[in-house]
């Protein structure tokens, strides 16, 4: 098993090779680039730039040379974890901007699996023996409309909500504004956690109406099956023969759609992001893209692929642990 | 009540509200099960043996599946319990099934779940059911696969049902059934997944622990080969219903029934070059039986009432019945 994840962790090397490969061919893929779209700025606010000035900057950001040679420049800065300049952000280092994003966004998206997990689960596995009751219907029918409404809209509901009917003040960002710039402290962490619950709520609902799909529908199949009949055959109660012998069997789509689902909260949490004002990654990138800034927006994409790769990673251990016919060599 | 008597089903009615229509898959069923003794109950697929079994486990599908009506009394403790009566999660129940009552499944491949050593599965009975802690239940767990005769029971007990050939996981499933000393091991088509030879084994063993364990056995098979090389007595089930009852040996040369008749036509019989007659037509549908005796469509010697009124229950002689008119004229039961 160590053996089997030392060469995984080792293959995600040329795999992250060919990602970055082509995360970057793709960015430059649409015409223009980021100085040009910086001077057509610059040129409609009236200021004055001439054509030599124009090329200096060219010259400067190594826009004019091929698309290898940028590449390869982008990749040399690497091993040092600079990962480029950003021209957005005034040719600041790439991973100093994720840096500074990078935490609230791991918060919010391991909160939101973890929620997606606590809440997914139980209410699929409820829902399965319990089938074709009130509560099942209910439980099917609300998991079809979290499915389904898009989560700007649910974001938008619940801050309408928040604010008009409970008093509750304007829900966006991660603090209250005598929070923002403090250092961290308990009462810190209480600000935070206060506002914490709506993005989860928010970018979690899709993925727990999925979890409470796939489970009930999976714990149904297994629970026909005979080996369930065999423990209730024991004398095994109820509540010992779902959890023990059924769910563990019924678990392993969940686990696999938990692994794909953490770059998602990341790319998926733009619009939310946007409209909550949090101060995660994904409006950077989103912005980023817009304007052509190729080492950020690439770095970002990049390391949305490490956390897929680490997810797929994590859902595969957590199998084996679940199912002894998982062998890994 | 003779002391002899571990099970007593009477009249037992197990419905199934499917969407297509009600089925009666157990219909007025009613036999006793003697300790020691092995029942076989005989029938072609969709019969109802199945359903007949898990109606004494308690345990029939919900919530499609009803027992609408008899009793069904288990007479191995000092006072007879009517198991319908129970609620299938109740602390009795439980108490029953597994350790005086145990079953075995069809199908080896899947009656052992795929994430627990069979060690585990063995033990989690025995833990339940006597009380041992942990070591105590794992000796016992490696007794009983020793005494299943699986080689090297030391190592088994910590594999997993995959690792092992279907013939050795019914072995392990019938270690499982016996680890609590149970009064009835049900064995519900135990050889029918199994090739001639494992099965003869199989059939072997469990005659075997049947005299060490002294215990009944109900034999549940389509096959009526195996019934006569373990039962003293037999059941023949047809759509959910009772065609005869007998001894074993007035079922293979005196039978009554028209259906045991087709049923034993249709074995193949060593020595003898006689052709293979099977039951001609097919088990009707349970929404949409036949007026009359199910049996007419199929029947050679059908006469005219019974395409019109369903036959009693005939007494042939004190052992052997027969639901069927042409004995109109003997003793009827029902
Ligand atoms: N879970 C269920 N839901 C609905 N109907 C069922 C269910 N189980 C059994 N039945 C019905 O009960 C009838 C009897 O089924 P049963 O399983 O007892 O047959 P069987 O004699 O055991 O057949 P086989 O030899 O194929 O095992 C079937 O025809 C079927 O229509
Ligand atoms: S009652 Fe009639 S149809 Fe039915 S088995 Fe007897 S003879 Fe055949
Ligand atoms: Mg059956």
């Amino acid at each position: 098993m160590l053996n089997y994840l030392f060469r995984r962790v080792l293959i995600m090397i040329p795999m992250l090779f060919f990602i970055s490969v082509f995360v970057f061919f793709l960015i430059q893929l649409p015409p223009g680039s980021y100085v040009e779209s910086y001077i057509s700025q610059l040129r409609s606010q009236g200021a004055e730039v001439t054509e030599s000035q124009v090329q200096t900057i060219i010259q400067r950001y190594g826009l004019n040379q091929p698309f290898y040679i940028q590449y390869i420049s982008w990749v040399k800065t690497f091993p040092s974890g600079h990962f480029g300049g950003s021209f957005l952000y005034g040719g600041r280092r790439v991973w100093d901007v994720i840096a500074e994003y990078l935490g609230f966004t791991l918060l919010v998206a391991f909160s939101t699996q973890l929620f997606t997990i606590i809440v997914g689960i139980p209410i699929g596995i409820y829902s399965a023996t319990h089938q074709y009751t009130i509560q099942d219907h209910i439980v099917t029918f609300l998991g079809f409309i979290g499915l389904s409404i898009p989560n700007f809209l649910l974001a938008l509901i619940l801050m309408f909500v928040g604010y008009y009917y409970f008093d509750m003040g304007v829900l966006a960002g991660l603090f209250s504004d005598e929070y923002i710039e403090a250092s961290w402290s308990i009462g810190r962490v209480i600000d935070l956690l206060k506002h914490l619950w709506i993005p989860v709520i928010v970018l979690g609902t899709a993925g727990t109406a999925g979890s409470i799909r796939v489970m009930r529908g999976n714990l149904l199949d297994t629970l026909n099956l005979q080996y369930v009949q065999t423990a209730r055959a024991k004398g095994l109660k109820e509540s010992i023969v779902v959890y023990k012998h059924a769910v563990r069997n019924a678990i392993h789509p969940v686990i696999m759609g938990l692994g794909m689902n953490l770059p998602m909260l990341i790319s998926g949490a733009t619009i939310v992001s946007i409209v909550l004002s949090l101060p995660t990654l994904g409006p950077i990138l989103y912005n980023a893209l817009m304007s052509q800034d190729m080492y950020l927006a690439g770095t970002i994409l990049l390391f949305q692929s490490v956390l897929l790769l680490i997810g797929n990673l994590l859902a595969d251990v957590a199998l084996a642990v679940v199912d002894p016919r998982i062998k890994y060599e | 009540m003779s002391a002899n008597i571990l099970l007593e089903v009477n009249s037992l009615k197990t419905y199934f509200h499917n969407e297509v229509g009600l089925v009666k898959a157990v219909d007025n069923v009613s036999f006793k099960v003697k300790k020691g003794e092995t029942l076989g109950i005989v029938g072609e697929s969709g019969c109802g043996k199945s359903v007949t079994s898990l109606s004494i486990m308690n345990l029939v599908p919900q919530p499609r599946g009803v027992i609408e009506g008899g009793e069904i009394i288990y007479h191995g403790y000092d006072n007879p319990l009517e198991i319908t009566t129970l609620n299938s999660q109740s602390r009795d129940m439980r108490n029953i099934r597994g350790n005086r009552i145990a079953m075995i499944f069809q199908e080896p491949m899947t009656s052992l779940n795929p994430v627990y050593t069979v060690g585990e599965q063995i033990m989690e009975s025995v833990r339940l059911h006597q009380k041992r802690d942990n070591i105590k239940a794992r000796a016992r767990a490696i007794e009983m696969l020793k005494l299943v005769g699986l080689p090297a029971p030391e190592q088994i007990v910590d594999e997993y049902p995959h690792e092992l050939s279907g013939g050795m996981r019914q072995r392990v499933m019938i270690g499982m059934a016996l680890s609590c000393n149970p009064d009835l091991l049900i064995a519900d088509e135990p050889t029918t997944a199994l090739d001639v030879t494992i099965e003869a084994q199989i059939l072997d063993l469990m005659e075997e622990l049947q005299d060490e364990f002294n215990m009944s056995i109900m034999l549940i098979t389509h096959d009526l080969e195996v019934i006569g090389e373990m039962s003293e007595r037999v059941i023949v089930m047809y759509t959910g219903k009772i065609m005869e009852k007998a001894n074993i040996d007035d079922i293979f040369h005196n039978s009554k029934h028209p259906y045991t008749q087709g049923l034993l036509n249709s074995i193949p019989q060593i020595g003898a070059n006689k052709r293979l007659i099977p039951i001609e037509g097919s088990v009707p549908d349970l929404t949409d039986l036949p007026s009359g005796c199910y049996f007419a469509p199929r029947c050679n010697q059908a006469k005219e009432i019974c395409w019109v009124d369903e036959p009693p229950e005939y007494s042939i002689t004190e052992v052997q019945k027969a639901k069927c008119w042409l004995y109109d004229g003997k003793e009827e039961l029902s």
